[in-house]
């Protein structure tokens, strides 16, 4: 398949105040497009997700996730507690095109880095916040909400065994789906910029944006005052619908029959000819009604089975099926190797794997351009290329602990 | 009136259920011109409900109503020549055409994105699969749940250890499908800018939570170190407190991962003795080793109250703690109702319906709620008659002839 790596990027600039995960997303689906995108980061106040998971042998905390989500940016080492850290984060900032940061809100008007302050010194700046409960309102600077946020949008009711056994989702899933949002908002907002030469603020509040997915539960109570919940792996229109356990340790398969005729296919496939004729599960009707005695059936004829064998099987009838993959399952399988949805890149401290980037472009593949930045490894290239700052006032800065 | 960011971007949907919908949802609510293709017969997700009271009506349908507002909407029957003729004719005044067809659906018809890019290279062409349309398994069939648990995220993060594991909420993966599916789009309109050609986008539903979730998160662990970690149930991390725990009314989610934010929970709770064992004073993680103690201990205090007040307390000591608020508990938020998040239209057939608000505010260009999803075949005779110029005796011979509906 002909790749042809355009750049459509070139020519932007992105300075990165975020942290974390959800502003690294928004940055990098630039930076995978040949933007360049620095990251404004301090050991002073460090990001803490540089110490989540694992670290590189010999490396001091190069962690395995931020190698893998700050992929292809830059990094620029900087101390905002000093006037002098914040001149040259406005002197990056004059020279770029877009803005990004989730500090809590109130953080950046502090620092003298709001909208309103940076829009004085380039004039058609975008720049978007990401925050839990958006820039204004009563709850905009609450404490702690990072993974809780799943909690405040009823999201966690709507996952987990039954109403009365909600489960959490143990990573913060929202941070990738909220940072392509934002990519999203962003990128409309340059298209305007393109058109019309004015730039603009976006304020991203990740409650919100999550709520966007709840439309129908939510007219659910407006309609009928109806709550909904969580009903495991079943679903409102569809039977049988679920996981069942295959052979081996936690070891499941996907099955999902949306049609009377993928019903028939499933039977025919698994040699169960007599489902196909049982009253109880004549219609998609009576299969929703009847499909605890239909899930019992099937994890029957599952029970004994390879998970891998079933999909193919069933896969081969035109049936909806698939493993349940774990991590190692996900890292060795072939699907996704055929698709080349991790590789493996250099990196000062050994060799890493990272993700690729999952929309498959035909003409303007998007690409990693190497890992996450060690801390301020773009710091003097910057300073002094972009900024035209000589290197004898980087040394006195750093004297000054302005670039910690 | 405000300009609007995707002004003159006209994009076509051929979408099915949740994924390809909620992506031409997205570029409708900033502006762009969305045109809804369904089959004569409409969009599944017209029979999913809810429904006003409970009344099936094919108008009515809440799950359609939410991923289709702002756009227009006509039918036609792909499947047959004229219906596949019009379809081509509309794709020349089209710049993005997003669908999700079942796998081999639209080659079946010749309709393949790759012919109809040859006939049209302006075009950019998104398309959504469970598995993609390349890759050994590009053929295998699945929804929401299947690419859910084939990217790992059920079995690494969600469910107990020793049950099975769980498929995300509300059909997550169409969702995020969609935003991918929206932001991709977006790339390959800048790019067409740059380069004057389209191109052809391939999202397939189970790369998206591997790629962008699990494995950022543990692949590179797992290549590096040999192992991975496995879904942990009600339970954040190994330290403690971190976990969804209940209370009068429902659940809260406690996570005090630093020494003051723990010191918040003990005021929260009054400062009781038991929070004085040394077996509670040491940090995050050494606490997680007397998590089920600790829980035992906090539940007689947070039974007695309800998820709000426990929230209102926990704030008051700055102590981090998330109500796991209900649909419902969400519409009557004050903090949703002072920022006027949720929005209103009327529909001609549902009547009054109040959706989610903007996900993002944009100063120049505001997210807008312009009108409710279109009822079936809507504005044939506007899409038809005037961009493609048929007369209405055509259109009543297409209409008898059930090309269109």
């Amino acid at each position: 398949m002909p790749r042809h790596d355009e750049n459509v990027f070139g020519n932007l600039r992105v300075t990165n105040f975020g942290w974390f995960w959800v502003a690294t997303v928004m940055g990098n689906i630039f930076a995978d497009l040949g933007a360049e995108v620095v990251k404004v980061e301090s050991r002073t106040s460090f990001d803490n997700a540089r110490a989540t998971t694992v670290s590189l042998a010999g490396s001091q905390g190069e962690g395995l996730f931020t190698i893998n989500v700050q992929h292809s940016m830059k990094s620029i080492q900087l101390n905002l507690a000093r006037p002098q850290g914040v001149s040259i984060a406005k002197e990056m900032v004059q020279q770029s095109d877009v803005v990004i940061e989730n500090y809590r809100p109130g953080v950046m008007e502090k620092l003298g880095l709001s909208y309103a302050e940076l829009r004085k010194i380039r004039p058609d700046i975008i720049m978007v916040s990401a925050s839990a409960y958006g820039q204004v309102g009563p709850l905009r600077t609450a404490s702690g909400f990072g993974t809780n946020l799943a909690c405040v949008t009823g999201m966690d009711t709507l996952q987990g065994y039954d109403k009365d056994e909600p489960r959490p989702f143990n990573i913060a899933i929202l941070d990738p789906m909220n940072g392509v949002l934002g990519a999203y908002a962003l990128l409309a907002a340059l298209r305007h910029r393109a058109r019309t030469g004015e730039g603009q603020y976006i304020d991203i509040a990740q409650a919100e944006a999550t709520i966007g997915m709840f439309g129908a539960p939510l007219l659910d109570y407006v309609f009928n005052k109806r709550v909904q919940h969580a009903i495991a792996n079943h679903d409102l229109t569809m039977a049988p619908h679920n996981v069942y356990r295959c052979t081996g340790d936690d070891a499941w398969v996907t099955i999902a029959i949306a049609t009377d005729a993928e019903w028939r296919r499933l039977c025919a496939a698994t040699g169960n000819e007599t489902w196909a004729t049982d009253e109880r599960f004549a219609d998609a009707y009576l299969r929703l009604r009847n499909q605890r005695s239909l899930d019992m059936l099937i994890t029957a004829w599952t029970l004994n089975r390879n998970a891998v064998d079933i999909a193919e099987l069933l896969q081969s009838h035109g049936v909806a099926s698939a493993p349940v993959l774990n991590v190692a399952q996900v890292a060795e399988d072939e699907h996704y190797k055929d698709r080349e949805s991790w590789m493996e890149v250099p990196h000062p401290f050994g060799n890493a794997v990272v993700y690729t980037v999952p929309w498959k472009m035909s003409g303007t593949q998007p690409r990693v351009r190497g890992p996450g930045p060690l801390v301020g490894r773009d710091t003097q290239y910057y300073l002094q290329e972009l900024l035209g700052i000589p290197e004898a006032q980087t040394d006195k800065l750093a004297a000054e602990k302005v670039l910690d | 009136m405000a300009p609007k960011a995707l002004e003159g971007v006209r994009v076509l949907e051929y979408g099915s259920f949740i994924a390809a919908p909620f992506a031409s949802r997205l570029m409708a609510d900033l502006g762009a011109t969305v045109i809804k293709v369904e089959p004569p017969v409409g969009d599944r997700s017209r029979a999913f409900g809810p429904f006003p009271h409970d009344v099936p009506e094919s108008e009515a349908s809440g799950l359609f109503l939410h991923v289709n507002a702002n756009k227009l909407g006509v039918t036609l029957d792909i499947t047959s020549p004229s219906g596949a003729r019009m379809l081509k004719a509309l794709l020349a005044t089209t710049d993005i055409f997003v669908e999700n067809c079942e796998p081999g659906y639209l080659e079946g018809l010749g309709l393949s994105p790759s012919k109809l890019r040859a006939s049209n290279p302006r075009l950019i062409v998104t398309s959504l699969r469970p598995f993609g349309m390349q890759g050994r398994h590009s053929h295998y069939r699945g929804d929401d749940m299947v690419a859910w648990h084939a990217s790992g995220a059920g079995q690494g993060y969600l469910g107990d250890p020793d049950r099975e594991p769980l498929r995300g909420a509300w059909h997550f993966t169409d969702h995020f499908a969609g935003i991918c599916a929206a932001m991709a789009s977006m790339l390959a309109l800048h790019a067409r800018e740059a380069t004057g050609q389209g191109q052809h986008i391939d999202i397939a539903e189970a790369d998206l939570m591997a790629l962008l979730c699990t494995g950022p998160t543990r692949i590179g662990v797992y290549h590096y170190v040999g192992t991975y970690l496995s879904r942990q149930g009600k339970l954040h991390a190994g330290g403690a407190p971190a976990a969804l725990l209940p209370c009068k009314d429902g659940f809260v989610y406690i996570h005090a991962y630093e020494g003051h934010q723990w010191e918040g929970v003990v005021k929260a709770m009054g400062d009781p003795d038991w929070a004085k064992e040394p077996m509670f004073s040491g940090s995050f993680m050494e606490r997680g080793q007397y998590r089920d103690e600790l829980y035992a201990l906090m539940n007689d205090w947070l039974m007695s109250r309800t998820k709000k007040e426990i929230f209102e307390i926990f704030q008051r000591h700055r102590a981090p703690c998330a109500p796991l608020n209900t649909m419902g508990d969400l519409l009557f938020d004050s903090n949703f109702q002072s920022r006027d998040f949720f929005r209103s239209v009327k529909h001609p057939v549902a009547g009054a319906l109040t959706l989610p608000g903007a996900p993002y505010q944009l100063s120049a260009t505001p997210w807008a709620l312009a009108r409710p999803a279109p009822m079936l075949g809507q504005d044939n005779e506007q899409v038809y008659c005037g961009l493609l110029g048929f007369s209405h005796a055509e259109m009543s011979d297409l209409h008898r002839a059930g090309v269109i509906s």
